[in-house]
């Protein structure tokens, strides 16, 4: 459990760093997935000593903010193509810098991101069930995020 | 003095980011490239003088890596700066790519000022544009941790 712990902040720290730091976004801790009325989902996949997926789920108006804040773009400027590639870049990113903090001295290679409109919610009971996948979510002014890490073995 | 700047990375939205810091920080520019991958660059390489490239690591086709490893090997590019700007940070990432000739390794998540930073430590000019350094001294050569 110590394990699942660090990995859990180490995440959760990569995360609010990313977001601050890249989207000018300021989480905070939440309880529940992402609501409204589309979820977009941006994945990557990392392997080497350890493997795994990470999916970040957003809410549309957290997804529309993020784009507006990084390429300084109005809403009725953006492009389907601008989100998703912003939100492609935020999962490269968050988990980068999630290896990185986690241990530096371990080298992983990290797949393309993929990229999903309107998916489906996963029911509270498919959350986190002993430390794997690890779900950790988060609430903005402008809508929700959940991190979902999930270990493949190495 | 003013620069061509090639800027290599997947992320249409990545690129257009490095562009406007770039273009906001004063360095001064002459003609900015984009390629979306390693393949992509050396198109545009061919056929356009660079005085300096900033590479993405993780791409399709041909990964930062590659392209750096061809740009070294070159006999016509391999005095180009190429400085690496990736979330691939680990220390034997960084060395791999320092030992392959980068110049200058940026971790994202970054701030503006990282890239002017790097950005005018490797050209080897000060930032009132003055050329100033020998950009192919080892020493010049910079890793930035945010």
């Amino acid at each position: 459990m110590e394990e699942t712990q660090r990995i859990r902040q180490t995440l959760k720290k990569s995360i609010f760093e990313v977001f601050e730091k890249m989207f000018f976004v300021f989480l905070e801790p939440a309880e529940t997935y992402p609501a409204g009325k589309e979820v977009l989902k941006a994945s990557i996949r990392f392997r080497g000593p350890r493997s795994g997926t990470i999916d970040l789920l957003f809410a549309t108006d957290l997804a529309m903010r993020m784009v507006q804040n990084l390429l300084l773009k109005e809403p009725d400027e953006m492009s389907d193509r601008d989100v998703e590639d912003c939100l492609k870049e935020s999962a490269n990113v968050v988990c980068g810098n999630f290896l990185r903090l986690f241990d530096s001295s371990l080298t992983f290679d990290l797949s393309i991101p993929g990229f999903e409109r309107n998916i489906e919610v996963p029911g509270e009971e498919k959350g986190e069930q002993a430390g794997n996948p690890v779900v950790i979510h988060f609430q903005s002014e402008d809508g929700g995020l959940s991190a979902v890490l999930r270990e493949t073995g190495s | 003095m003013s620069f061509n700047i090639l800027i290599v990375d997947d992320s249409n939205a990545m690129r257009s980011v490095i562009r406007k810091i770039i273009s906001m920080s004063g360095f001064r520019v002459d003609s900015c490239f984009e390629a979306g991958n390693g393949r992509e660059a050396l198109s545009v390489l061919s056929s356009n003088w660079v005085d300096v490239i900033l590479s993405d690591i993780n791409m399709p086709e041909m990964n930062g890596l590659e392209f750096l490893e061809t740009v070294r090997s070159h006999d016509l590019y391999h005095h180009i700066p190429v400085i690496m700007v990736s979330t691939e940070g680990s220390t034997e990432r960084i060395q791999e790519a320092f030992e392959n000739g980068a110049r200058g390794f940026i971790k994202k998540p970054f701030l503006p000022e990282d890239i002017r930073k790097v950005l005018y430590q490797v050209v080897g000019c000060q930032e009132d544009g003055e050329y100033g350094g020998n950009a192919e001294n080892p020493s010049d050569s910079e890793e930035v941790d945010f």
